[in-house]
């Protein structure tokens, strides 16, 4: 049968280039692994040409199956469920892009050609190891190919170019369907728009984002096949040379693409900052960690001939671990932890732990069996070397990463306890304490501390052995960072006692590490590299880290709520003390609100032309008179029949701080808007002043100093009016509007009544004479609920994160460079280039 | 001994130290009753809401305090106080995780995760309410 209006040839070349990708990629990972095998040097010749066809074919076929579902999406063809559940015609066109990423399909196709696009640079460039690095690459390809094919009676995969009448989401939807049960023909004329990208993902990182993000984790199979390779054709040190730019590259997109996911988090998302030790961060950050330990295992290795068992390891378990964190951001195992881990939908577990397995198993299995031969220095390092810190520094991030992945792992952990329980309940699932982030900290704060120090002495030592004129190099860096750190703790008033003392002071003493190793290397640039950048990567890439480090540490420690609570809590003045205030403040429409540092008047709101997108604009002004700016932070309300509201917020940037907002709740936008004004009414103790549905009574007026949350001086005052309110209904409330006299102004505090609608204001206070305001408002008011908060030198962690990346990328360049140099005096710079040949 | 051992040595000491700190904070996943007899100890209790009873809220009055009632998962409903704004699509979850303390009477929490809202296969759900048979089921 045919239906009216389909367009069922993009979704047929499509499959078929799925096909054929499938076939191609197994076709060229079995020629490139015949290519390695062959012991004739002409039948290796040939394989690798068949494998290049395969490839290649491969390549293309990957290209036209993405190029084609964005034409889908693009053209809005929704009888493509892909197309149809996650874009709209409303969509702007620079977030089309976005949609691929947003199902499990479209990921893993991002995944796959970046592979293609890294496997043809690869093919191009490094002639030598192509053979067995492409196998490796090709297989990865294949897996991830069985991924998209989409056969449903084996439950294999998940197919993107599914037709929307065979997904079975239509099924429960009479209105398609003719009398016979079947589909109408005109089935399509009635679906007139998608489902829309999730709004949390229209913002312009997630164009920018999940690309680069990808590219990381895609490129951290290169380092991994060169060890393989390594380790599979017994050229155990030769892989490393050629390794290392690409190991570097590596580590630098995946660094970037990680923080690019953390400012996308602070802009989009309501965290309330940008790391929030989130599993889905965390299963990111540790193989990058793991990657950037054997990063540093590999350098050791080139200058000096150890560490080379380490480095085959790192970078053999950095890549599992992108495979681990695949599983648990994407299996749906995380659910209960995460704020945003996808389901299982479409691709199964199972496939996915196979995915895993099927790397693990090969790729340790050959590790312990070659282990000893692997070539090592029997020597001792001397512990004045650079090597042997360097070391103890890759050895504390691969320890680093290993706490911070097992402690994400809680939820797979209950899983495999689970499996051994039976009907009987011994065993309770755990689950993170009361402050998860505070868990992960108490143990970074640490880690932070090695690294500083590692990081601003490692430069200054030698490798073999350092001797002591070039540590006295190390003296003045040591004395300026020390004291500039302290005077950073000192003067910036790093005080953070929310937790321990000892984990204040361990803040502090990571502060002062982190500002000395930014003086040192950044000193070392000019004494041991005398200013030549080529060599500088190391350096600068440390002058980055260090930046990072003090931008977390100031801005997570020094990191101020603003919006605590003065309204609700004001009344309550019996509760004890120990109550922690909450953070939501409401805003009344226009009535001005004392928060924190500001003033803050919600005026108006406005609408997105084609979305449900409200703005809402709230005016912030200093209480010392010298800012004053506007903040609209924004939310979807009842987006696509799904009730609430997704809210994004808004930020103020200064160079050394950030004001930042976000809607936490709303009223019902339904209700009318609220025009009352408040009435003044004359009144003393005793009196009964009416309103339109009861009466309320003045009982009392008191006046005192001392209220939770604001400082009160001498001269300032504070009053409390004592309200009974008799309702029309028979009810009784009590209502404590309070005026504060503060530096010669005065500040009303209103008491709201919502049941009766009512607004309390105490205007003026004369003895026991007192001017109350009174607003009767027809519907519940306008409002807004909210969280501020101030980030100090948040700029710092984008602007270490760049240097560092930048750093990362000139070693890249310089090492590249070094390997063509190499190449060419081949005889001269062999003995130091390749020590694994010396050892072995 | 080479010096590279002793470092190690330290290394994994201060990771098991660092292990047992992170499992002092460890909690255990409970339901109401169980929660009562572990006292004043920080516990996950799994929940669904009871939809029948409204969540009380009100942003003008305390923005920081919801009251609603859930069962566990033996069926016992119980009052709980989470001291924050009300979860958005809190009305929509299938599930909710509770991490708090069990008071006197109710369930104190200070965190809730929320099980499924915006992920894909509620927006599927989601989705289906929007398309034209959605008004029009009546058909049948």
């Amino acid at each position: 049968m045919n239906y009216i209006g389909e367009h069922l040839l993009p979704g047929k070349l499509g499959h078929l280039f799925i096909l054929l990708s499938l076939i191609a990629s197994l076709a060229a990972s079995v020629s490139y692994f015949l290519s390695v095998q062959s012991k004739s040097l002409e039948q290796q010749q040939s394989w690798k040409k068949l494998a290049r066809i395969f490839f290649f074919t491969e390549v293309l076929s990957v290209f036209c199956i993405f190029g084609i579902l964005f034409y889908i999406i693009s053209n809005h063809y929704f009888e493509y469920k892909y197309a149809w559940q996650h874009s709209s015609k409303s969509l702007e066109p620079k977030y089309l892009l976005s949609c691929f990423w947003e199902g499990q399909e479209g990921s893993f196709l991002l995944w796959s050609v970046w592979h293609c696009v890294l496997g043809s640079i690869f093919i191009w460039k490094e002639k030598v190891w192509e053979g067995p690095v492409m196998t490796v690459v090709s297989f990865a390809q294949f897996l991830l190919a069985t991924m998209l094919v989409g056969i449903p009676f084996l439950n294999m995969g998940s197919n993107p170019f599914l037709l929307l009448r065979n997904s079975g989401v239509l099924d429960n939807a009479p209105v398609f369907h003719d009398m016979a049960g079947g589909f109408r023909q005109d089935y399509l004329s009635m679906i007139t728009d998608g489902n829309d990208l999730n709004p949390l993902l229209q913002n312009y990182w997630m164009v920018i984002h999940p690309p680069v993000l990808f590219l990381g984790f895609a490129s951290t199979i290169i380092p991994f096949a060169f060890a393989i390779s390594g380790l599979w054709t017994k050229k155990f040190g030769a892989w490393t040379k050629a390794a290392l730019p690409w190991a570097l590259f590596s580590t630098a997109i995946f660094g970037t693409g990680i923080m690019m996911g953390a400012a996308w988090a602070y802009e989009s998302l309501n965290f309330g900052g940008y790391w929030a030790w989130d599993p889905v961060e965390n299963a990111s950050l540790v193989p990058w960690l793991i990657s950037v330990a054997g990063l540093h295992t590999l350098v050791i290795y080139r200058h000096t001939g150890n560490a080379l068992r380490t480095t085959f390891l790192f970078f053999i378990l950095s890549f599992i671990f992108v495979l681990y964190s695949t599983y648990l951001t994407r299996s749906g195992d995380l659910q209960d932890t995460s704020v945003h881990a996808f389901t299982g939908e479409g691709i199964t577990k199972w496939h996915l732990r196979i995915f895993l397995l099927a790397f693990l198993v090969p790729s340790l299995g050959l590790f312990f069996q070659r282990y000893k031969k692997i070539p090592f220095i029997a020597k001792e390092e001397e512990a004045s070397s650079r090597e042997f810190w360097m070391f103890i520094g890759s050895l504390v991030i691969f320890l680093s990463a290993m706490l911070i992945i097992t402690m994400t792992s809680v939820p797979v952990f209950n899983k495999i306890a689970g499996l051994f329980t039976g009907k009987e309940k011994t065993f309770t699932p755990i689950a993170l304490g009361e402050d998860a982030a505070y868990s992960y900290n108490q143990i970074q704060i640490f880690v932070a501390i090695i690294l500083g120090l590692l990081t601003a002495t490692g430069m200054y030592l030698k490798y073999k052995a350092t001797g002591a004129p070039f540590l006295k190099k190390l003296l003045l860096p040591l004395v300026i960072g020390t004291i500039a750190g302290i005077a950073i703790v000192y003067f910036g008033d790093v005080d953070y006692r929310e937790k321990t003392a000892g984990y204040m002071v361990a803040i502090w003493i990571a502060l002062v590490a982190a500002v000395f190793s930014l003086v040192a290397n950044a000193s070392y640039l000019f004494t041991g590299l005398k200013g030549s950048m080529k060599r500088a990567g190391g350096a600068i890439s440390h002058v980055g880290f260090a930046t990072l480090l003090i931008g977390i540490l100031i801005s997570s420690s020094k990191k101020e709520v603003l919006s605590y609570n003065t309204t609700g809590i004001f009344m309550d003045f019996g509760k004890d003390s120990k109550e922690k205030s909450g953070e939501n403040l409401t805003l009344i429409k226009n009535i001005k609100t004392d928060m924190g540092k500001f003033f803050v008047t919600y005026s108006k709101d406005s609408t997105h032309p084609q979305k449900p997108l409200w703005f809402y604009h709230l005016a912030f002004e200093a209480k010392d008179g010298k800012d004053s700016f506007v903040l609209s932070p924004n939310a979807f309300v009842n987006y696509k029949n799904q009730e609430g509201l997704m809210a994004n917020p808004d930020a103020k940037h200064y160079w050394n701080y950030d004001i930042f907002t976000y809607i936490t709740s709303l009223p019902d936008p339904s209700k009318n808007a609220d025009t009352a004004t408040f009435k003044t009414v004359q009144s003393k103790v005793g009196d009964t002043v009416f309103y339109s549905k009861g009466f309320a009574v003045v009982e009392d007026v008191a006046s005192f100093k001392n209220i939770p949350n604001v400082p009160l001086s001498a001269n300032d005052s504070a009053s409390v009016a004592t309200l009974k309110i008799f309702s029309k209904t028979g009810s009784i409330f009590t209502g404590k509007p309070i005026l504060i006299n503060k530096d010669g102004a005065a500040f009303p505090q209103t008491d709201t009544l919502a049941a009766e609608s009512l607004v309390f204001q105490l205007q003026k206070v004369d003895g026991k004479n007192i001017e109350l305001g009174i607003k009767e408002s027809a519907s519940i008011m306008q409002y807004v609920t909210l969280k501020a908060y101030k980030f100090p030198f948040i700029n710092l962690v984008w602007l270490g994160t760049l240097i560092m990346v930048a750093g990362i990328f000139i070693s890249m360049f310089y090492r590249r460079q070094q390997g063509r140099r190499t190449t060419g005096n081949l005889k001269v710079i062999r003995k130091q280039q390749e020590p694994s040949e010396v050892v072995s | 001994m080479k010096k590279i051992h002793i470092a190690l040595l330290i290394l994994v000491i201060s990771g098991i130290v660092a292990m047992s700190f992170f499992i002092k904070d460890l909690t255990t996943q409970e339901t109401f009753t169980s929660a009562k007899e572990r006292g004043e100890k920080y516990v996950v209790v799994k929940v669904k809401l009871d939809k029948a009873t409204p969540i009380e809220y009100d942003a003008v009055k305390n923005p920081n305090q919801t009251v609603f009632y859930a069962m566990d998962a033996e069926g016992l409903r119980q009052k709980v106080v989470y001291n924050n704004a009300k979860i958005t699509d809190m009305e929509r979850s299938e599930g909710l995780d509770l991490n708090g303390y069990m008071r006197d009477g109710y369930f104190e929490c200070n965190k809730i995760q929320t099980k499924c809202p915006s992920k894909y296969k509620d927006d599927m759900k989601a989705a289906e309410k929007n398309l034209p048979s959605a008004t029009t089921t009546t058909q049948y």
